[in-house]
């Protein structure tokens, strides 16, 4: 029973890894956006090839892996809530160090105002790079990995 | 759609992909997590970086009663104990200073005009009025603030007929009034304001003029002690 609930899962919890990935690029890039001067690496202006760069080049290795097109618009979005929760952890960090004096909400609200326009800019970047790395994984005739492949192979081609 | 369904065992795994996704988490979270702290130390040295400052007043040409002679001056040292108990390296950028002193002859009337132009402190007991004896703010360019320590820094103000010829008319005339009355130019009670602006080690300022405001501050750390009487 264990083993057909995971077989199950295998599906979900592969494209919720992926989202995480991608969540992890945004949630830094918006982090660097809002906070470039603070950021490893630092600079005086955030540098919007650069932030394009780190999301496009996760879109496409993500594409690589992903299984088809609808999981692709399925990761692309649940990275959008996953990237706000890493740059708000990135933006309340401080406070572990018991100095940071501002509440909790207006962080969230800080660093989702401010990161609105990647928020933006993430969808269509992860769906169309997204689909450029389906495509290259097609073209190069990859598959799941047996550790990732569903073992209910009896309703699919 | 079909294109796009890639569960059949036929070609090759795309488990090198999975290690590439991994290495790029591990950059990823190494970038997040050096953001991170980059970001704290920032915020650490922004909320406990203090400074102490102290002035010595030395008066040179006086008369045996104490009062400055035209060929005196007065001569301030400010020192200022910087403690930095963050990680970061501060580098002073900006000094502020001002000194008061009370002016004798303008509370006990006389000299009305000063009281016009004077600092004034009102409680119950009446008005005390003060004299301006030095106020400016310059650049400041000395050894860095090291992180964890404690460095002091000395400044140096002098007022002379050279200097300020009416300002030490001034100071000349209170001292006078402080050695007739009081017999002791000491018993006059004085005023500092410091304000001094430290810029954070390694934290590029924003160069944008459409930058945020926040972006430009994050940078600065900004401290003032004493009591600013024209405030």
């Amino acid at each position: 029973m264990w083993r057909e609930l995971f077989s199950r899962l295998r599906r979900p919890l592969r494209a919720l890894a992926i989202a995480a990935f991608l969540g992890l690029a945004l949630g830094y890039s918006v982090f660097y956006f809002v906070f470039p001067n603070v950021s490893v690496p630092a600079a005086a202006e955030a540098s919007l090839p650069l932030i394009v760069g780190i999301l496009a080049t996760a879109a496409i290795v993500a594409g690589l892996v992903t299984e088809d097109l609808p999981a692709d618009v399925v990761q692309g979005f649940v990275s959008i809530p996953i990237g706000v929760l890493i740059a708000f952890v990135l933006a309340i960090s401080p406070s572990a160090t018991g100095f940071l004096e501002v509440r909790a909400d207006e962080i969230l609200a800080f660093v989702v105002r401010l990161g609105f326009p990647l928020y933006l800019l993430a969808v269509p970047l992860n769906t169309v790079f997204g689909l450029v790395g389906l495509l290259i994984r097609e073209r190069f005739g990859l598959r799941s990995s047996s550790f990732l492949r569903p073992s209910t192979g009896g309703h699919r081609k | 759609m079909s294109g796009f369904d890639l569960y059949s065992s036929e070609g090759r795994p795309d488990r090198p992909i999975w290690f590439i996704i991994a290495a790029m988490t591990v950059v990823l979270v190494g970038l997040a997590i050096g953001s991170a702290i980059d970001y704290s130390s920032i915020v650490v040295a922004k909320a406990t970086v203090s400074f102490e400052p102290t002035t010595t007043r030395t008066f040179q040409g006086t008369e045996s009663n104490g009062s400055l002679t035209p060929d005196g001056s007065l001569t301030v040292s400010l020192v200022l104990a910087v403690d930095n108990p963050s990680t970061r390296t501060l580098h002073l950028q900006l000094l502020a200073f001002s000194l008061w002193v009370e002016d004798g002859p303008a509370e006990s009337g006389l000299n009305e005009s000063r009281r016009i132009s004077d600092a004034f402190l009102s409680s119950p007991n009446g008005t005390r009025y003060f004299f301006l004896v030095f106020v400016g703010s310059r650049e400041v360019s000395e050894n860095p603030v090291p992180a964890g320590a404690t460095p002091t820094y000395t400044f140096t103000y002098t007022l002379s007929r050279a200097v300020n010829p009416a300002r030490f008319a001034v100071l000349r005339n209170i001292t006078d009034f402080w050695a007739s009355t009081a017999g002791d130019v000491g018993a006059a009670s004085w005023f500092h304001w410091v304000r001094l602006t430290l810029v954070i080690d390694g934290v590029l300022p924003a160069t944008s003029p459409t930058a945020a405001s926040y972006l430009r501050a994050i940078g600065r750390i900004d401290r003032e002690e004493g009591t600013n009487l024209v405030a």
